[in-house]
This record gives C-alpha cells, structure tokens and sequence, in this order.
C-alpha cells in the first residue's frame, strides 16, 4: 500500500465512520468497541515519554494509552467511562484505531521505526490525519465556518467551544481541522520568552497551522518582529497587522486574535535553556489573511448536502 | 506431575523431597482417625490422633533394641536410612551428625542405604517396575538377580570393618553374564521409561508451564514481602494436602496469597496501589489551558493493579496447565549442539545447567525473551534437566568381581568396547542416557501461530542467541548486533503500533537488563 493510497483509503474509511449527524460528538471507546478493539488506560512508572501504542496481533485488538503514575496498574476503558480520557488521549485512540483499520482492512502493518525510520514518520502522519477527520469531520468545519464572519480571525472562544465542548479534542486538531478547510486562516500557540544574550522579547511558536493560502512560521521558530511582539499583549485582543516577519515568514495584511494562555513547558527543547528564558505564559493566536474571501459554491454545496 | 521429584529435584521450587525437613513435615502431621490394628499393638489411640512418627517409634521400638541402638528413637533410625542430610549447618546438622555417629557403631548403615534407595536399590526396582505397570507395559521381573546380591564384608581395611551392598557376578573365569545381562534389561527398561515418558515433550511443555506458574507466585509472593522460606513453607503446606489432580486449585490458591497472612499482605497491597493509581485516573490539579480542560473526576473507578494482572496472567497459565494446553516446541538445545565431549562433565553443559538450575534466572530469561519479542506474558514456557547424568545411575551399581568390589561402569572399560565385559552395551546405553538430555524452551500455540515460518526460524534463533553462549571468547557486544536483525524480524510479525514514538513499559523496565546468557536486551548504542 502506497501512502497516499493509505492515506486515501484511511479519509474514505473516516468519513464512512463519521456520516453527517447531529452530533458533533464521536465516542471513540463505543467505535474501538464496535470495531472489536480494546481500549486500557495503562498506568507505567517509567522515565520515558509515552503516548500511546496498539498491539494488533492479539485475538483482541487492544490499544494502550500511557500515564505516568507512583505505581503500575490499568484501566479498561468501558464506553461510559470516555469522560476519564483527555482530549489528547482520545486523539491517541482515533490515530490507532487508524493503525487497527490499515492493518486490517488494508493489509498495512504498522511500521517498526527502527526498521524505516522515514516510512514509521510518513505512516503516523497518516494516522493523524485519518484521527483529525474522524475527530472533526469536513461537514463539522463546514458547518461551523458557516456561522463565522470570514473577514475576522476565527475566535479563540468559538475554537475552545468546539473543541472541548462539543468535540472533545484539544484546540490544535479543530485548529488544524479548521485551516484544512479554509485556506486563508492559521492558529498559533506561542510561548512567551526573553533572549538571554540582549533582554529582547520574543516568542517561541510551540504550534502552528495555516490554510493554503497563508503560511506562518514553523514549530519552535523563533519570533522577535517587534511590530508583532510588542503588540500581543494583555489576556486577550485583537489586531491588523500589514507588514511584518513572523520567524523567517514574511507576512503582509493579517487579522488576529489572541488569547493568554497557560503555556506547559514541560515538552520545551532543552536549547530553550540556554538560549531563552520562558516565563510559563503564552498566547494562542487566531490569523486570518486580510483579503476578500468568496466560497459561495463551497457553501451552497455544503447547504444540499446538508439539507 | 509427581510431587516427588519435579518441584523439588527438577525445577528447585521446593527444599528435596527426601531430605530429613520434608520427612519431618510428613511424619508429624496427625490423623485423627487412624488408628493401628490392635492385634498388632494394644497402644491406645492419642487424642489427637496418630502421626505417622509416633506409628513408627511405638512399632519399632523392640527392633531398635535388638539391635542395641541407645539414644536413638526408630523415626530417627529410618530417617538416617532413606534421607539425605540436612544440606545447612545448625542445630539441625548437629544432631543428625551425632546420630549417625551412634548408629554407625551398630548398624552397616552404608549397606541400609544402598538397599533403600542407589543404584540397583529398592526404590528403583519399585519405580520402575510399578511405572511400567501403571503404562500397561508389564516388565517382567527376573528374581535371579536378587539371588546375586550380597553384603561383602572387609575386615582388613585401615580404617577398619566395612560392608558394601553388591552384585556378586562371579570371578573372572566364570562371570555370570546373566546377571550382567539382567542390569543391561533394567538399565534399557528405566531408559525407555525415560525416553517415553519420563522425557516425552508432552510431559515436559506440562512440566514447563507448572515451572511457570511456580515462578511467576513467587514472584508475587516476594513483591508482597513473603520471605522465600515462608513461600516453600507454605507452598509445601498446601502441595501436600492435595493431591496430583488438585495441583490447579492448590496453585489457585496460592497465587491469592496460600494462607490467611499472605491473603491479607496481597489485598493491602493491592488496595495501597489502587488507590494510587486512582490519583493518577482523577489527574490532580493540570496546568490551565484555555484550550484543555481538566479531566474529570470519579472516585468509583476500580483499576487493576500490577499486582492483579500478574495474578490474572498466573490464572491463565493455571487454567491452561487444568486443560492440558501443552506449548509448542520453539527451541531446543541438545547435547550433541555442544562443543567438547558430550558428557555430564562437559564444562559448557555444567555451566548451562548450573545457569537455570536457578529459578530466578529462568524467569528471568522468559520475562526477558517475552518483552523482548513482545509477545504475551506467559507465553513462553522452558524446562532444562537439572543434571546430564540423566539418572544412569544404575550403572554405578557394584559388582563383586574377581574378588574386587568395583562399579559396573568402571569395570566395563568405555573405550575399548572389544574386549570389555559387555563389548560395549552398557557404555552405549549410558551413552543414550546422556544424548536424552536437552533443554527445550516452548510457546503458547495462538502465539506461535501468530508468527510466519520467517518469523518461527527468527524466533529460535533469537531465542538460541539469548539462550546460551557456547563460547565463552566471542564478543556478547557483536553477538548482540547480529541478533537484532532477528528480533526485528520477530517483531514485524508482531505489529505494535506506536505514537510519538512510544515504547512499552516492558522495554523501559528491560532497557539495562541482561539476559542471564549475559547479552544484553538492549543493542548498545550504535551496536547496528
């Protein structure tokens, strides 16, 4: 199997699973189930970072989410008990119930990165897109950007109401979700820091996704364009910029809107230490290119299929 | 399943069956409602019942007179005969030693023993032949044999009088070739029974997953801080209460804990670790984002602790061992694989057996092997005789030739078959007893099934690698680096989906493990 057949075949397999519904809601413990996939929440006392794994070869399939914990044990995760699960493990759940559907219906074995360290990054990604579309489906974005002006930034409130509330994921798969579809938006979660070497402020991209139409600075650029860091400020705001580099990215006529956020900065690389000083703070930022944006076929499409 | 030899001799789970502690736990039991024949002895029934010590001191009592044995009760007479001594020093060793001592001075006690239980004894002849029966295989008993054996005494040694137990075959121009003939047929006859049964691969993938089970409860035990002595205790305990066909439930029971102490360590134990993991289930405060929200919380969950599973995956392999789920056989190592003489003291051999004598290092090495292939815990089962001998003993037996007292084995010259008494027929058979002789590690069939036929060869060849290093000079760092091509290959038909990159636990806890082989589980960084 190729990977873009894979990945094809992986995004028909999802919209099959998520129909256009009421609900934007999917339980992913009753789909692994239907499935006949079980899911455990497996508690491990190692150093080590673990997301999650699935051991495919069992009479069973299962899939083992990873939490740290004081001592060792596990969880088996009945349907009414998805509630315990946070968004990032029930994402973990969507990408290996893609691993299971690869390997069972498409005779795509999952591949050992010590075998093909390329092919293992080229299949996960795979995986988080077949997870992303079944999280949040193409109609689900659709139908939400319906009921947005698409002259501002996408609000973060809008973005934390999907995701958490109606969704259950983190705000970075709607954020994706949302910049796949519309190509003049992008999100971007950075973390507030200052240069150790002259004081400076600047920001650390901890995030980032853009649509087609916009391309913004890549995960861990640096950003100390002081037209943009001087003027996210605040819990939260909103701003047009016209000009101005964001890391090596120069952008021209931006909307934003952001947010304070907590930033964790336990995942932060360790040359963060040497070079910058975080301050545990930082800003979702919600981008919209600043340019006339016309999809009326995509919407009327959106209303028959709908309707 | 004997409980005579397997847990004891064989897998060194228990202290010997036929040592003076496993006697004592015997006789000193009571049994309320035995009692003896009263034309025999009029001795009223204690209140509490017989033991079997008390039985034999009150019926003996008048033999150990006539013999003028004083200081000595008939129990401890009969223990010197068919006991081993005590193995540690103490109180214990003390006085066994200060008995012998008195009882030598009375009786050839050297002679008893070898009656009771050696070479050509009374326990032999009475295994073999009952074995054979109960297998629907009647040997047929030649008495002529028990007319050749006689007690020689010598009077002129230095050391003084000594008596041996042996078969008189005559002197050198009249050797009775009978008799000679008659140990070859029950040294062929305790071969075959070694051969067909005693050694079949059923009984030894059975005998293997037994193994398991006992590792595997007292690795529990140890976790809830039973002492290993406690365990044999009460192991022991529970082992000999039961009965062959109630060896599942008595394991059952003692993977909950064996007794009432045990049960209550295991469920504090439990209950300490759950709530524990409960924390971890109701995350504590998280880092607020605005884009996350904190889990929610639920106080009724009932997790499973580390401790539960290992008892789940315990109870499996019981069950599996109640309905006869015999492993398929995965590696083998013979002794033929062996560089140097294919002997009991081929020093590659002794090491080997010396290796998982140990029980610790069988777990070891299983546990190892499981993570390492990622295949299910209890999966994988091994058995390797203790000793290379292979009970051809027999041979040993003395015979009484050309005035001389001299073992079979040694009269009968090995290397020059032609002109030795059997032209070469007992050496060709201790021969055969020695190539019996293998280690065998074997798999759960749904988990051999899982693999290809690449994936079984890479699997034994994994498995030869960690196994056993035939040469001590070959460099464990490149012998490391070639097996990983293998378990690679193993693993490809074990699919593990992983994100981000994340391992088992299993592969964390192995990381700085080494096999008891002494390979690594880990490829050295930049081994590949």
């Amino acid at each position: 199997v190729t990977p873009d057949h894979l990945s094809e075949s992986l995004l028909a397999i999802a919209k099959q699973l998520r129909p256009v519904t009421r609900s934007p809601y999917i339980s992913l413990v009753n789909l692994a189930k239907n499935l006949g996939v079980i899911v455990e929440l497996r508690f491990h006392t190692g150093t080590e970072t673990r997301v999650a794994q699935s051991d495919l070869n069992r009479s069973q399939p299962k899939i083992f989410l990873y939490r740290k914990s004081s001592t060792e044990g596990i969880l088996r995760i009945a349907s009414d008990k998805e509630y315990l699960l946070t968004p990032r493990e029930r994402f973990s759940i969507a990408h290996e119930l893609g691993h299971f559907l690869a390997f069972k219906n498409l005779n795509a074995p999952p591949v050992l990165k010590e075998a093909d360290p390329a092919e293992y990054r080229r299949q996960e990604r795979c995986m988080d897109h077949f997870a992303e579309s079944l999280l949040v489906p193409e109609w689900l974005v659709k139908l939400w950007l319906m009921g947005v002006s698409d002259q501002e930034p996408i609000s973060l409130e809008g973005l934390k109401k999907w995701s958490v509330a109606q969704c259950g994921v983190s705000g970075e798969v709607v954020a994706s979700a949302l910049a796949r579809v519309e190509p003049k938006v992008g999100f971007l979660k950075a973390a507030e820091a200052v240069r150790r070497a002259n004081g400076k402020n600047l920001f650390i991209v901890l995030y980032s996704v853009h649509g087609t139409d916009l391309q913004l600075p890549n995960l861990h650029s640096y950003i100390d364009d002081e037209r943009f860091v001087d003027k996210i400020r605040g819990t939260s705001g909103c701003l047009s910029i016209d000009d101005c580099h964001l890391g090596n990215v120069k952008c021209e006529n931006l909307n934003l809107a952001w947010h304070r956020s907590n930033i964790g900065t336990s995942r932060r690389r360790r040359e963060f230490h040497s070079k910058v000083q975080l301050s545990g703070k930082g800003y979702w930022i919600s981008i919209r290119l600043d340019r006339c944006c016309d999809y009326p076929g995509t919407q009327r499409q959106l209303q028959l299929n709908l309707f | 399943l004997p409980f005579g030899h397997t847990l004891e001799d064989e897998l060194n789970h228990l202290r010997s069956h036929d040592g003076p502690g496993r006697i004592e736990a015997i006789a000193n039991k009571k049994h309320l409602h035995y009692d003896l024949d009263k034309s025999i002895c009029a001795c009223p029934k204690p209140r509490d019942g017989w033991s079997l010590k008390e039985v034999i001191n009150v019926l003996y009592g008048s033999v150990i007179e006539a013999l003028e044995i004083h200081g000595l009760d008939p129990f401890f007479v009969l223990c010197a005969i068919v006991c081993k001594p005590p193995r540690q020093d103490g109180n214990q060793k003390r006085q066994w030693d200060k008995g012998i001592s008195i009882l030598e001075k009375q009786i050839d006690l050297g002679v008893a023993r070898d009656i009771v239980g050696n070479t050509i004894c009374a326990d032999f002849l009475d295994y073999l032949f009952r074995d054979w029966h109960h297998l629907g295989k009647p040997l047929y008993e030649d008495k002529r044999l028990y007319q050749y054996m006689e007690v020689r005494t010598r009077s002129d040694l230095p050391s003084g009088r000594k008596s041996v137990f042996v078969i008189n075959v005559g002197a050198a121009d009249g050797v009775r070739h009978d008799a000679l003939t008659n140990i070859l047929l029950l040294l062929e006859g305790r071969y075959q029974l070694a051969e067909t049964v005693l050694f079949h691969r059923t009984k030894l993938a059975i005998t293997a997953l037994l193994d398991r089970c006992l590792l595997e409860i007292h690795d529990i035990y140890k976790k809830i801080g039973v002492t290993d002595h406690d365990f044999t205790q009460i192991a022991e305990t529970l082992l000999l209460e039961g009965s062959d066909d109630a060896l599942p439930e008595i394991l059952t029971r003692l993977a909950a804990g064996g007794d009432e102490a045990g049960i209550g360590r295991l469920r504090e134990r439990i209950e300490a670790d759950r709530s524990t993991i409960r924390d971890a289930i109701n995350l504590g405060p998280v880092i607020p984002d605005l884009l996350t929200s904190g889990p929610a919380r639920d106080e009724t969950i009932i997790p499973e602790t580390a401790l539960e599973t290992q008892i789940r995956t315990i109870n499996e392999l019981i069950n599996r061992l109640r309905d006869r789920c015999v492993y398929t056989l995965a590696y083998k190592l013979r002794i033929s694989d062996f560089t140097g003489p294919h002997r009991p003291d081929n020093p590659r051999l002794k090491k080997l057996i010396e290796l998982y004598c140990n029980p610790e290092n069988r777990r070891a090495f299983l546990r190892g092997m499981e993570a390492r292939c990622n295949l299910p815990s209890g999966s994988l089962v091994m058995y390797c005789p203790p000793n290379a001998a292979m009970n051809a003993k027999v041979a040993k037996v003395n015979l009484f030739i050309e005035g001389e007292i001299t073992p079979f084995d040694e009269y009968d010259d090995k290397d020059r078959e032609d002109s030795s008494l059997t032209r070469g027929a007992l050496w060709a058979q201790i021969r055969r007893f020695y190539e019996l002789w293998s280690a065998q590690v074997y798999i759960e069939r749904v988990a051999w099934d899982s693999l290809s036929l690449t994936g079984k060869k890479n699997l034994r060849e994994v498995i030869d690698k960690f196994f056993f290093h035939m040469r001590s000079d070959s460099d464990l760092t490149i012998v490391r680096a070639q097996v990983e091509a293998s378990i690679l290959a193993v693993l490809t038909d074990r699919p593990m989906a992983a994100r981000d990159e994340s391992s088992s636990p299993e592969l964390e806890q192995f990381a700085d493990f080494i096999f008891p082989s002494g390979l690594a589980f880990a490829l050295p960084p930049g081994g590949q």
